[in-house]
């Protein structure tokens, strides 16, 4: 599917980036081709190499996409980009 | 696959866990002969920084199913049936506070020690929860923890 907005939930450390909402909004410069989680990762990490947010791609690195029921593995094909989520690595207890 | 005969609750949310709080007359289960429980509470130094307070942020819904999975593991590789309890705070907790509690039945006491490990230490790897300290000079950082291996 081609996708040039997407939303992302996120949490921990990327809060520091995300709107009130607790939602990251990118906007790529030109639609991209994207079919796995893979695909979405490794555009965002584009994305963030070439913008000035001050957040770096290196952060996205250890990231996991997720739905509200699972954390999705790298070939996963995506019916959607909507109502995903970016966890950095966790820390609970 | 989980047994008809395991009873699995789980709460994650800002009301305050009390040590003694667990209503065990309501878990209290013939079959059962033993708890376990786990307490974490917020500590104040890490990493030798004075820590004043920990803030925990949780994506509820996954972390609900994904501790779900881990009770139920935790049950399996024991190989006994059970009930598992699991309550963890989010929101801004001060030092001696407790974030985690953890309290496994079963039938025996070696598989409740071994089952109540196991929570607590998948937790730490997969929960998706995120601890965030503030320190006594007033600055903040949310701690690196355990990349979701599998994960995109």
């Amino acid at each position: 599917m081609k996708v040039q907005k997407i939303n992302l939930r996120v949490f921990g450390v990327l809060r520091n980036f995300s709107n009130e909402d607790g939602f990251l909004q990118i906007e790529f410069g030109a639609p991209v081709q994207v079919e796995t989680g893979a695909d979405l990762k490794r555009e965002l990490m584009k994305h963030y190499s070439a913008v000035n947010s001050g957040l770096e791609p290196a952060i996205l690195e250890d990231c996991a996409l997720a739905d509200e029921s699972s954390i999705l593995q790298p070939e996963s094909r995506l019916k959607s980009v909507e109502n995903l989520a970016l966890l950095p690595p966790v820390c609970g207890g | 696959m989980a047994s008809t005969m395991n009873r699995i609750e789980i709460e994650i949310g800002e009301g305050e866990i009390q040590g003694g709080a667990l209503d065990f007359s309501s878990f209290v289960r013939p079959d059962c002969g033993a708890c376990d429980v786990f307490f974490g509470m917020v500590r104040k130094q890490n990493h030798g920084r004075e820590v004043t307070a920990v803030s925990y942020d949780a994506y509820v819904p996954l972390a609900k199913a994904e501790l779900q999975r881990i009770a139920e593991e935790a049950l399996e590789n024991a190989s006994t049936p059970g009930t598992v309890v699991i309550r963890h705070r989010t929101g801004k907790l001060l030092v001696g506070e407790l974030s985690v509690m953890i309290a496994v039945f079963t039938p025996h006491r070696s598989e409740a020690f071994l089952a109540c490990r196991y929570v607590i230490e998948e937790l730490k790897k997969r929960a998706p929860i995120w601890k965030k300290e503030f320190y006594k000079d007033g600055e903040t950082e949310w701690l690196r923890g355990h990349a979701l291996c599998g994960g995109v």
